[in-house]
């Protein structure tokens, strides 16, 4: 056992020395601690609060942060994204999600689109799937209400969500193409990952002779 | 006017004053241990949480008052009155100001000592009316506790009684006349017996560091884990009663009592003085209680009979040479 770790082991709120050596080093110990411990209570008595009024003022929310579902319209043709392809209520575990899709011409829609929250575990398998970036997450976790039925939500209530808060930072798009690996390097990883195999059982081998020797030299 | 009806105002007005001060000192306590732990504290119910300890009473009124089937029901319904009764008891010595207090009694600490130490035989009660095991452990730690401080405290508080040469509480404050003549400012002596004054007070309130009696991790809720409603009320109310009682004796003992500038032409800017003393060193208990953690029974004990009991014995004996020294009173 090296120094640092029996200094670790031994490290007692008192500082270095242990409690129970002799009166006065403990008295004196004692004093220190007394007053190291007031003297943080009594600065902290000085700084402000960190304490934010919740729903009066809001903590600015982290750039990841993904909160409530919602359903997206298309900038510039003002279209819904939803092409309805259902690959959302397919993956969807605890299957919450009931698209029914509306063939046209040109695109399909959603034809309906609900989304029950209450028993959404807010997995982002959805959004993650989305082939046209139709279901994202949004910046809020404002969700409690007072009555369950308000969790069940249709097309509508979805696409109004999209507009009321910020989107999310994750789109399926952007998080698809993250995860792709980079093309031209990818037939050099397939070769280190095989090599390191081999040397593996010679290095048991020899860490188990070092073994044995340290057990014959004690 | 006959003196029975005048102590008879003065009482109740005096003990209406107080139970009125403990649900604003729960509001004063809440707020600074926030700070300390860099929160706010209560908030919401009126402007800056103001009237927080007026909704909490409330709630409390309004709870079901429940008695444990297999209680002991005449001791667990007399416990939270036994308990309180002591608590409140002990500001009838205290004097406000010159001449304005319930009773000035000549044996005014001894009688302040002595009542503030009954509060025990409540606690006991509840704790074995209660049928509980929790509460049981809880007084057993209780009484263990008391017997262990009370000395150490009554030792601490007689420093400034030998000092002055009287037992009259207000003959104490008056041998105190400005700043410099604080006991607390006495070189060495008043230092020392402050601090252990402090730190007996702490142990005979059962205040964190010394609250095993109610460790929330082992006992629950000590004693009171029976009570709710206005019993659990009564108890509170009792609590930090002696827990103010203390801060104003503190504050007598130590800081001057009613002495500050101007304070010798008007009572009541004498009062108010008071009032900020006992505050100070209400604020002070508590600044104590939210730095450390709880301390082992073991602790406790040791810190009693080998620390603080031997230390305040030769505080006391060399205060009784100093004083031979000098002569009784420093005024």
């Amino acid at each position: 056992m090296g120094p640092a770790l029996d200094r670790r082991l031994g490290a007692s709120p008192l500082g270095n020395r242990q409690l129970g050596q002799s009166f006065w080093p403990d008295l004196g110990n004692l004093l220190s601690a007394v007053t190291r411990a007031m003297w943080i209570t009594l600065l902290n008595l000085f700084r402000k609060p960190v304490t934010v009024h919740y729903p009066d003022v809001k903590r600015v929310y982290p750039d990841r942060f993904r909160g409530v579902l919602a359903l997206t319209y298309d900038k510039e043709t003002a279209e819904e994204n939803c092409i309805g392809c259902r690959l959302c209520e397919y993956i969807c575990p605890p299957q919450v999600i009931k698209v029914e899709m509306l063939k046209t011409e040109k695109r399909n829609f959603a034809k309906t689109f609900t989304l029950e929250l209450y028993a959404c575990e807010f997995c982002e398998l959805c959004v993650q799937v989305c082939p046209t970036d139709a279901i994202i997450m949004m910046k809020s976790f404002d969700l409690a209400t007072g009555d369950r039925r308000e969790l069940l939500l249709d097309k509508d209530r979805l696409h109004t969500i999209g507009l009321q808060f910020d989107p999310s930072w994750a789109t399926g798009n952007g998080l698809r193409d993250m995860q792709t690996p980079p093309k031209a390097p990818a037939a050099e990883h397939a070769k280190p990952a095989a090599e390191p195999a081999k040397p593996a059982p010679e290095q048991v081998k020899a860490e188990g002779k070092a073994a044995k020797v340290e057990g014959n030299a004690e | 006017m006959p003196s029975a009806i005048y102590s008879f105002i003065v009482g109740f007005i005096v003990l209406n004053a107080i139970i009125g001060m403990v649900t604003y000192v729960t509001l004063l306590e809440r707020k600074f241990a926030a700070r300390m732990q860099s929160r706010i504290g209560p908030y919401r119910v009126g402007p800056h949480g103001l009237l927080q300890p007026i909704a909490d009473a409330l709630k409390l009124m309004m709870k079901e008052d429940i008695v444990p089937r297999l209680a002991d029901r005449r001791v667990y319904n007399l416990a939270p009155v036994v308990f309180l009764i002591p608590c409140m008891l002990i500001f009838a010595t205290l004097p406000f100001a010159p001449g304005l207090g319930v009773a000035d009694l000549n044996i005014g600490i001894l009688f302040f000592l002595a009542v503030s130490a009954m509060e025990i035989v409540g606690l006991f009660m509840g704790g074995w009316g209660s049928n509980n095991k929790y509460a049981l452990l809880s007084v057993m730690r209780a009484v263990n506790q008391i017997i262990s401080y009370d000395l150490p405290f009554v030792f601490a508080a007689m420093v400034p009684v030998l000092l002055t040469g009287s037992l009259k509480l207000s003959d104490i404050a008056a041998a105190q006349p400005d700043v410099l003549h604080w006991f607390v400012f006495y070189p060495v002596i008043g230092q020392l017996a402050f601090v252990a004054y402090i730190v007996a007070t702490l142990a005979a309130e059962n205040r964190v560091p010394f609250d095993i009696l109610e460790a929330e991790s082992e006992l629950v809720a000590g004693f009171r884990v029976e009570y709710s409603g206005m019993k659990f009320a009564l108890i509170q109310l009792g609590e930090y009663a002696h827990v103010i009682a203390t801060s104003f004796l503190g504050a007598l003992l130590f800081l001057g009592a009613w002495d500050g500038p101007g304070s010798g032409s008007s009572a009541t800017l004498g009062v108010f003085y008071f009032l900020l003393k006992a505050m100070f060193v209400f604020l002070l208990v508590t600044w104590i209680r939210w730095s450390f953690v709880r301390i082992r029974v073991d602790q406790i004990l040791a810190i009693s009979w080998k620390l603080l009991l031997p230390a305040t014995l030769v505080l006391l004996m060399a205060t009784a040479v100093v004083v031979a020294w000098n002569g009784p009173s420093l005024g």
